[in-house]
């Protein structure tokens, strides 16, 4: 899939999510094209992309929403709709869809019923810390309270991967720390998997250690956030500075007689070059910016070869 | 925001929950709670005000020795004085009723239709609770099978009901008394298990636009134009569900249990001509005979076809609502 690290390597921890040749095609054409990555159990990974990038496509593939056109999502090591996986996977849609005649109390029902695991407190305790009453009617709440209980829902069913395609989208900034503090105090008491969307990269860069990075319906960049950015080196010089390889650019600019270059840092750098550390932000818009750009993932992010579609 | 509020939902009483749905049941009887309502009420009102007016109408056949008699009757029995204008009285009072309830247990499928299968599936697409849903540990096709059963068992129990009510208070003054017979446009769907299948089919035409079309208001509209249409196309094959036979004689000859719904003169050769050939001649009689010995005819169904039409109508319904389910579960596992 990528030149840069060998086929076959080793792989941290076993996969929370293992995708292959995943594909989706919708009547206007393919909204997901042999995407590929593992995440491995325990990470909370960011799923970034511009819009239109096949983010939701792929989260409502692995929720089982969707079927898939091709390729396979396996979850804990099956295919995602096995029944062993009854209940490991949680997901909250992006338009927090919620039933509008409910009251907050029996959208919790509705969790307890619909789920063969359920810890009531927990579900009761993130709406209760949102000052959400019981009984408020689902069509009186706020976006961001709709957001609660939808994370509350989600979090009551106790999941092993959870899936939440932008969720942050309809919150202020205090809603979003305190989201964010709440799923990673999940993360860390129970050691789940999180699978987060968004479009604005800043939101989940210091909340998340693992990166998915679509762009048109394929992965650009996946793997662990700080191996990612290690990978990379930027360099900035002038016309006198040696060209670095053309296999390991990434993008290069120039304004003026300053030359600007990301590149792969899989060597040592090009000579006349002063050479810093760039930050996911840079390493992510560099890949966005650049057609054609060959995709890179890390050794954990690789999905094991497959000869035979499952 | 620092408000902290940590009631509970409240439990519902231990001698209840015993009866109470759970799981995806719970989300059924939550959902269609109303509709459930609705339909008891209606079965209520009718297990209450049916029995009265079928005491009422059979009192009064009793107390009038009435029964059996029509309007024109060549019963003897039916031929003392005071028979005639009783049968008309209770005609006056009581054929409005049964034709009433008749016609309004007629739109029934439509109904049944338009509010409750058109926005069965449309609605959760509408408004994106689908995804809420089948993101809890709910796969689609149990989430759809449910949903079916749930309304389909409502409509089944609840026409069913209404149906076998109404048919009750309409035996006592049956094809005779009341004029209203079992061929009537009033009685021949809304009295029999036609009824029941034709309020399936219009929920799995309902179901299925809604799928297809994921809005409610068009889902709603597509599903009473496909239903009206589809009573209507029943109600002109009907008669010819099952053999019938062509009987001679003057049309005013035939019994009043009997489903006329061809009419017409045969002449020798074997051409059939309608039976206004001469209504507008000014001479009725020359014009007949002018017609070579045409004989008046009728086709026509005996009150013992009731049955065998009924079968074979309610299966034609059936046989659809089955397809279109079928459709719905293989839409579904396409999984769009």
């Amino acid at each position: 899939m990528n030149g840069l690290y060998p086929a076959g390597t080793a792989q941290s921890g076993p996969a929370a999510l293992e995708v292959s040749g995943l594909g989706r095609r919708y009547r206007s054409g393919w909204a997901l094209k042999d995407c590929g990555f593992r995440l491995p159990a325990g990470r909370i990974c960011a799923l970034v992309g511009p819009n239109g990038a096949g983010k939701s496509t792929l989260m409502s593939l692995v929720a089982q929403l969707l079927a898939p056109t091709e390729g396979t999502a396996e979850v804990f090591g099956r295919p995602a709709g096995d029944p062993a996986n009854h209940g490991r996977v949680g997901f909250v849609a992006q338009d927090k869809p919620l039933y509008p005649g409910f009251s907050v109390a029996e959208t919790l029902r509705l969790g307890r019923e619909l789920n063969p695991r359920w810890d009531q407190a927990k579900a009761e305790l993130v709406v209760a810390q949102g000052g959400i009453r019981p009984t408020a009617r689902i069509d009186t709440l706020s976006g961001g309270q709709r957001t609660r209980v939808s994370l509350a829902l989600a979090l009551g069913a106790l999941p092993d991967l959870l899936v939440l395609d932008e969720p942050m989208s309809d919150l202020d900034p205090l809603a979003r720390h305190q989201l964010m503090g709440l799923l990673m105090a999940e993360a860390a008491e129970r050691g789940i998997t999180v699978l987060i969307s968004s479009h604005v990269i800043a939101e989940l860069a210091e909340s998340c250690d693992y990166l998915v990075l679509l762009s048109g319906g394929g992965v650009l960049l996946a793997g662990d956030i700080d191996e990612l950015v290690a990978g990379h080196q930027l360099l900035i010089g002038d016309d006198g500075a040696e060209a670095p390889e053309p296999g390991r650019v990434v993008e290069i600019s120039r304004t003026g007689r300053r030359i600007t270059a990301l590149i792969r840092s899989d060597g040592p750098a090009p000579e006349g070059w002063e050479v810093a550390e760039p930050t996911l932000e840079e390493v992510l818009l560099a890949h966005l910016r650049t057609p054609g750009v060959p995709a890179l993932l890390t050794a954990e992010a690789r999905p094991a070869e497959r000869t035979v579609a499952a | 925001m620092t408000t902290v509020d940590t009631a509970r939902p409240a439990a519902g009483p231990t001698a209840r929950r015993r009866f109470a749905p759970t799981g995806i049941w719970w989300l059924m009887w939550r959902q269609q709670r109303l509709l459930i309502l609705i339909a008891l009420a209606a079965v209520v009102t009718a297990a209450v005000v049916f029995p009265i007016l079928r005491a009422a109408m059979t009192g009064y056949i009793d107390s009038h020795h009435i029964a059996g008699c029509a309007a024109i009757s060549l019963d003897p029995a039916c031929q003392s004085d005071g028979v005639q204008r009783a049968v008309d009285d209770f005609r006056g009072r009581y054929a409005p009723i049964l034709q009433g309830v008749g016609y309004l247990l007629l739109m029934l499928p439509a109904a049944a239709g338009v509010m409750v299968g058109g926005p069965l599936f449309s609605r959760e697409y509408e408004q994106g609770t689908w995804r809420l849903v089948l993101g809890q540990s709910v796969s689609r096709t149990r989430w759809l099978a449910a949903k079916l059963a749930t309304v389909g068992a409502v409509a089944l129990l609840g026409s069913a009901a209404l149906m076998g009510l109404y048919r009750w208070m309409w035996l006592p003054s049956a094809d005779f008394v009341s004029g209203v017979a079992w061929c009537s446009s009033a009685f021949i769907v809304s009295g029999g298990p036609v009824l029941v299948a034709t309020t399936l089919l219009a929920l799995a035409v309902g179901a299925t636009a809604g799928s297809v079309t994921r809005r409610v208001v068009p889902a709603m509209g597509i599903t009473f134009g496909v239903v009206v249409l589809l009573q209507i196309a029943l109600a002109s094959v009907r008669p010819y569900l099952v053999p019938w036979q062509t009987r001679f004689g003057s049309r005013s000859e035939l019994p009043n249990d009997v489903w006329s719904f061809g009419q017409g003169f045969l002449t020798p050769d074997g051409k059939r001509l309608p039976y206004d050939v001469c209504v507008d001649s000014d001479r009725y009689t020359s014009c007949l005979a002018g017609t070579d010995g045409a004989r008046e005819y009728a086709e026509v169904h005996s009150a013992a076809d009731y049955w065998p039409l009924q079968g074979v109508e309610s299966a034609l319904c059936l046989v659809l609502t089955a397809a279109l389910v079928v459709l719905l579960f293989r839409r579904d596992r396409r999984a769009d």
